[in-house]
């Protein structure tokens, strides 16, 4: 049916059977878009946020999956830039996930502000010295750059081939890649980090504040370096889960152990400078605020527990397990390395979006816990459902992987 | 930036602990004032708006020294505020003729970065449409915008009040830069006059001498907010509520440490 | 944004802030704009064909890519890296000049003797004639496997081919086998399929790239390694044993082995992936 728009030589499902594979998928986006629809009609008492908890699930789903679609920009730097042209089997996935991760990111941010559409006096009224700001620009700006990147995989679609332009200019585009690989990189450096400053920079909030250079908190580094720590490892996973699925070989062994080994470098670097980091607020900024960091963690749900875990089980364990070389043959220790540093990522945004919020500042606030509302899941699982959507239908009628012919057993099927 | 530091009015407020009560009326009052809209009944507790906001807590003694301490917290008017700098639309501002700090609603865009950024709860979120129960429309303040859906707001020391005060100053012929003097609704409503206002600047106003006054505190000082709310109280116990939690456990070194007498 | 907005100031913030983001808007747009503008330009020059050879020529994979000196012996397992354009490899210029190898190779330019056959790797053949035109065709390989097409399309008499650019097609049910020119010339007569003709080309001058194709002697090593792939590829092992063997290509093998991924083996025997 569909045979027209599959590349050439690439075996895939027939079309009844991925239709069944959407179907779950479109339900989800569809429950997504419902809930989407009541909350811009009826504003946001439709979630479980509060005066207090002014960021919710949203932002938690936002922070995740902007740091885990750093593989996009660091990828793209990585093969175009240092010229480590192994990643260029990865890259168009990489370019696909970065774009979900923004644009899911993109939607679920206008769903969550309370006047979507005075979204763009966020550029008109701007106030240079706010950390949203320059994210906001910089997500916006990544996002033209990562739907460039995209383009040429769409324009290489065997439908579009008698089309003359489309090829010509996928060919100039792929040409001057290197270019939109270079920007991306710059503006992804300033807003990954950004978005650790955000709450660097809550003096009025002891548990997120930190000292910092110039301008930028310590969170600003860590949340750069967290997040190139995870996107190699999720696009990884991601390429595990689409081989399984469809049950083929799509890229060289070698390149998992590379990118298993380069979120390795990075996650020891983040969990070391994550410990000094630690240690510098508990000792240093902390008493200057008139706070102590046991405070903190005094309350049933966040306990010491969340400290430890970050540093050791989502720091310093991902970050053994990768670094060996050892480690990074076996498939079993990549992936819990890989999904150990990713759910790691993971949870220091929603320690640091949800946690902040929940201690007490004053002598007589109550910790408070939030629980999101069906709808803020709705959201979430639309937005999911999204991704996956867009990457099957990339993956069924693009051609993502450059090896994927070379890597089939040649005997042709009966 | 700096070069006006020190022209203009600085408009603050003190709040006597030992004379609150905690009977509200401060906060009904400024809800009238400022057209605060009323949440719909089933609305969570925490949606609700309240420019003005009467936290209870106690002195932390056993019995018979207990007994209970009313907070009432406006916006504290930061002189430092952890509010302006975050927000993305420039809809916060610190006014520096007045040193009240200015929620622009009609830019707003309802990121609520600013609530994330503000330790004392004091910004409040728009989550339902403005109503008001049938009847109570009628004693809307037409001298102030009502908020729309979407949007932050907190409490501005009556800056519609502040404006009549500058309208008729100008009527009467006075300097357009001259200070004026007014009085906030919830000042006006407290039935113990437990609520003082002037421009700390004016080394004529009572506001001058409470910044000098050993029973006068502020919350979080430590953070470097710098907020313009005073709380006053002779009860040593009481002054440490004005410091984070785990100071109050420590107790008295604490609060020697900051400068007050020990318990 | 704009100094023109509301309570908009000039300070250091926003000349740095802003400075950055409009330089970054600024070559996001540039560099868009260049490739527009390139793009307009190749598609003036008419440069289409010329980029989907090297297009196609990048995805294919390394099995088709074999230099032509991998079949003379001289340089097994070489792997072409520009197009099959042998008068600008330097390597082929040296392995040439060196005549290592089993297989004679062509040195530089000559012509060729009337009749004498050219492969291209894309499966067609170029002959010369006494006149100084070429008649280009399919092999054996192609027409055994497309059999016989629903519909052929060749370019009309006065069209200009380019090498390697897209110049007829063959179209069988679905299939389409789209077939590169294997030279630069101005079409002087249509022939016909069944004949074993496609078309007839003058060459133009100066660009008739001629020892850009396989001499006789490497064709046919060429020629057995594609048998060998489709025996692969085929995956029937009674009837592509015979192939390798040398035995007759049956006529229709799209008929013989229907349970074949045919739109990869045209693809891969047209070069076109």
């Amino acid at each position: 049916m569909d045979h027209h728009l599959i590349p050439r030589g690439l075996d895939r499902a027939p079309l009844s059977r991925f239709l069944l594979w959407l179907l779950p998928w479109l339900a989800l986006s569809v429950w997504g878009g419902w809930a989407a629809v009541a909350l811009f009609r009826d504003g946001l008492y439709h979630t479980n946020m509060d005066n207090r908890f002014a960021f919710g699930l949203w932002i938690i789903f936002d922070l995740a999956v902007i740091a885990l679609g750093a593989g996009a920009f660091f990828l793209g730097f990585l093969t175009y830039l240092m010229r480590r042209h192994e990643f260029r089997q990865v890259l168009n996935t990489a370019v696909i996930v970065g774009f979900v991760c923004y644009s899911g990111a993109i939607a679920t941010l206008a769903i969550d502000v309370g006047q979507p559409i005075r979204a763009w006096f966020a550029f008109w009224h701007a106030n240079v010295h706010s950390m949203l700001t320059e994210v906001t620009f910089c997500i916006t700006c990544y996002l033209v750059v990562l739907a460039i990147e995209y383009l040429p995989i769409v324009l290489k679609n065997r439908s579009l081939r008698p089309v003359k332009g489309a090829l010509v200019l996928e060919a100039n585009l792929h040409r001057l890649m290197i270019v939109f690989a270079g920007v991306g990189a710059f503006l992804s450096f300033f807003h990954q980090g950004s978005l650790g400053g955000m709450f660097g920079v809550l003096n009025g909030r002891p548990f997120a504040f930190r000292e910092g250079v110039g301008i930028w908190p310590s969170t600003f580094f860590l949340f750069i370096l967290s997040a190139i720590a995870a996107g190699p490892s999720f696009i990884m996973l991601i390429v595990m889960t689409v081989s399984r699925l469809s049950g083929k070989r799509l890229v060289d062994q070698f390149v998992y152990a590379r990118l298993g080994r380069i979120s390795g470098i990075l996650m020891a670097a983040y969990a070391l400078a994550k410990l000094a980091d630690t240690v510098v607020w508990i000792f240093v900024t902390l008493p200057g605020l008139g706070f102590d960091a046991a405070e903190f963690y005094r309350h049933e749900l966040f306990g010491t527990w969340v400290l430890f875990l970050e540093l050791t089980v989502f720091g310093l364990l991902p970050a053994t397990i990768l670094l060996n070389r050892r480690r990074l043959e076996d498939r079993r220790w990549l992936v819990a390395g890989a999904v150990l540093t990713c759910l790691g990522v993971s949870f220091n945004r929603f320690v640091f979006t949800l946690q902040t919020l929940s201690v007490p500042t004053m002598s007589f606030d109550r910790f408070m816990i939030y629980w999101p509302s069906w709808q803020e899941w709705a959201v979430v699982a639309g937005v999911v459902a999204y991704g996956v959507l867009l990457y099957s239908f990339s993956f069924r009628y693009l051609n993502l992987f450059p090896r994927e012919r070379e890597l089939q057993p040649t005997v042709g099927r009966s | 930036m700096h070069a006006t530091e020190n022209t203009g009015a600085r408009y603050a407020m003190a709040i006597d602990l030992d004379k609150c009560t905690g009977c509200g009326a401060c906060m009904v009052a400024c809800a009238v004032e400022n057209n605060v809209a009323v949440p719909p009944p089933a609305a969570a507790a925490n949606r609700g708006l309240t420019w003005m906001a009467v936290h209870r807590t106690d002195n932390g003694q056993e019995w018979p020294a207990h007994r209970p301490v009313f907070i009432p917290i406006p916006c504290q008017q930061c002189e430092h505020a952890p509010c302006i700098h975050v927000c993305p639309v420039t809809a916060v501002q610190l006014d520096e003729s007045t040193g009240i700090v200015g929620q622009v609603p009609a830019r707003c865009m309802g990121c609520r970065y600013c609530m994330a950024a503000c330790p004392y709860h004091a910004r409040y979120f728009n989550y339902f449409d403005p109503t008001w129960p049938e009847g109570l429309e009628e004693t809307l303040n037409p001298d102030v915008a009502p908020r729309m859906r979407g949007v932050a707001e907190k409490c501005n020391f009556c800056h519609g009040r502040l404006d009549r005060a500058r309208e008729r100053a100008a009527a009467e012929g006075r300097p357009a830069d001259e200070v004026v003097a007014y009085v906030p609704a919830c000042v006006e409503a407290c039935p113990h006059g437990a609520i003082t206002f002037g421009d700390s600047r004016d080394p004529a106003s009572p506001m001058a001498q409470l910044a000098r006054d050993p029973r006068a505190f502020r919350l979080l000082e430590a953070l470097g907010t710098g907020p313009k709310v005073t709380y006053l109280s002779a009860d040593p116990a009481v002054r440490r509520v004005g410091l984070s939690r785990l100071d109050m456990v420590r107790g008295a070194t604490a609060v020697t440490a900051d400068g007050a007498e020990g318990a | 944004m704009l100094p023109s907005a509301y309570e908009f100031h000039w300070d250091a913030g926003h000349l740095v802030f802003l400075g950055i983001f409009y330089g970054v808007l600024m070559v996001v747009l540039a560099t868009l704009a260049r490739a527009a503008i390139r793009s307009r330009r190749d598609l003036r020059r008419r440069r289409e064909g010329d980029i989907a050879w090297h297009e196609a020529f990048a995805d294919l994979t390394e099995e088709r890519r074999h230099c032509r000196h991998a079949f003379d012996g001289a340089a097994s397992g070489r792997v072409c890296d520009h197009g099959f354009a042998c008068d600008t490899c330097a390597g082929h210029a040296r392995l040439a000049a060196a005549g290592g190898g089993d297989v004679v190779v062509a040195r530089g330019p000559r012509a060729p003797r009337a009749g004498e056959r050219l492969h291209h790797r894309g499966h067609t053949w170029v002959e010369a004639r006494a006149d100084g035109t070429f008649d280009v065709g399919v092999d054996d390989i192609l027409r055994s496997c497309v059999g016989r097409p629903d519909r052929v399309t060749v370019p009309g008499p006065g069209e200009r081919v380019q090498a390697g650019a897209p110049a007829a097609e063959l179209q069988r049910g679905r299939l389409r086998a789209r077939l590169v020119a294997p030279l630069t010339g101005t079409v002087v007569a249509t022939g016909d399929y069944e004949g074993g003709r496609l078309y007839r080309v003058r060459p133009l001058d100066g660009e008739c790239r001629l020892e850009n194709l396989l001499r006789p002697a490497e064709a046919q090593v060429w020629r057995l390694r594609e048998l060998e792939m489709l025996q692969a590829r085929l995956g029937a092992p009674g009837a592509a044993t015979a192939l390798a063997d040398g035995g007759e290509l049956v006529a229709d093998l799209m008929r013989a082995c229907p349970a074949a991924d045919w739109d990869a083996i045209i693809g891969d025997l047209c070069l076109e992936p």
